[in-house]
């Protein structure tokens, strides 16, 4: 694969950042139930580029990502008495490669039934 | 598991009642009957039916080879800024020294987390541990909701959903607000 260099993605910021400035994780909680709601919602309604299973299936995807936002929020929660929030970390990757493949979905939707077909070639 | 035990009838005879629900999930799924046969023809060894061509079932992409495949400008260009995050986090998984040295850092029954005081362990709780992942995991989230008003663009409430929350990210992260720029503003249309 091409290399990803920094110097080709980096975004120059212009304004600073408040490193003090804290956000409760309640608030994160609400933000996120209301982002995977809206999403499951709108994937009730038919698009040419789905089928009503690939549907079903991309809202039942969203909303395993909450599932795994909450396995996050209880590893936290033990703050740094516990080294098991470190496995936070190796979970977070797992919704950023839903980012990925939700993506790549959107874009090109037969890949949808791959994905589906790779679990389903698991029942033979 | 068939594969392995063959020679096992108390198990192969337990599989064989599980069949039937298998084969309904398999073909919910979509794996036809040409790409079963492939999968037990390349896995096992058995020979495909007379007539029947193979036909196998292309991996999933990883987000490495997903990005390569992504077309649409703005959205490569945020995959591509993401990918430094996303190889940080893959170093958690891989064999590597990051998780471990956390691990023993935050542990008081080792020696290594006696290095430090309790408001530097917090710090670095903070920085390198809760930071990242409740930013990366939120931001995903997010995004990915996000992605959805290309497909649904005047969907009010899908709308407002996301651009709440990337009021937030925006301003908190460095890596919310690249995301931002490269890709949210222009898609919820805050120019």
């Amino acid at each position: 694969m091409v290399p990803v260099r920094v110097r080709d993605h980096a975004y120059l910021m212009t304004r600073d950042i408040n490193p003090d400035q804290r956000t409760d994780a309640p608030t994160v909680d609400v933000l996120v139930n209301r982002c995977i709601a809206a999403a499951f919602e709108a994937l009730r309604s038919p698009r040419s580029l789905f089928t009503d299973f690939q549907r079903g299936h991309l809202g039942q995807i969203y909303k395993s990502m909450r599932t795994t936002h909450e396995t996050i929020r209880d590893l936290l929660r033990d703050e740094n008495k516990s080294p098991r929030s470190v496995d936070a970390i190796p979970i977070a990757r797992l919704q950023l490669e839903t980012l990925y493949s939700i993506c790549l979905v959107i874009e090109q939707s037969p890949y949808l039934d791959i994905y589906l077909k790779h679990s389903g070639s698991r029942f033979m | 598991m068939a594969a392995e035990c063959r020679n096992l009838p108390v198990i192969t005879a337990e599989l064989d009642k599980q069949r039937d629900a298998l084969d309904g999930l398999r073909r919910l799924a979509g794996v036809s009957e040409e790409e079963m046969a492939t999968i037990r023809n390349e896995q096992l060894d058995e020979p495909l039916p007379p007539g029947m061509s193979a036909k196998a079932i292309p991996r999933f992409p990883t987000p490495g080879v997903a990005l390569r495949m992504i077309r649409e400008p703005d959205r490569k260009r945020m995959l591509s800024r993401l990918y430094f995050e996303y190889q940080f986090l893959c170093s958690f998984v891989h064999f590597s020294p990051h998780p471990r040295t956390f691990k023993g850092f935050f542990d008081d029954r080792e020696p290594f987390g006696r290095l430090f005081t309790t408001g530097h362990l917090e710090e670095m709780f903070q920085k390198e541990i809760a930071g990242p992942a409740i930013w990366v995991d939120f931001l995903s989230i997010v995004q990915s909701a996000a992605e959805m008003v290309t497909i649904y663009p005047s969907d009010i409430e899908l709308r407002r959903a996301v651009t709440e929350a990337w009021a937030v990210l925006a301003e908190r992260t460095i890596m919310g607000r690249a995301v931002w720029e490269f890709r949210a503003k222009k898609l919820l249309g805050v120019i």
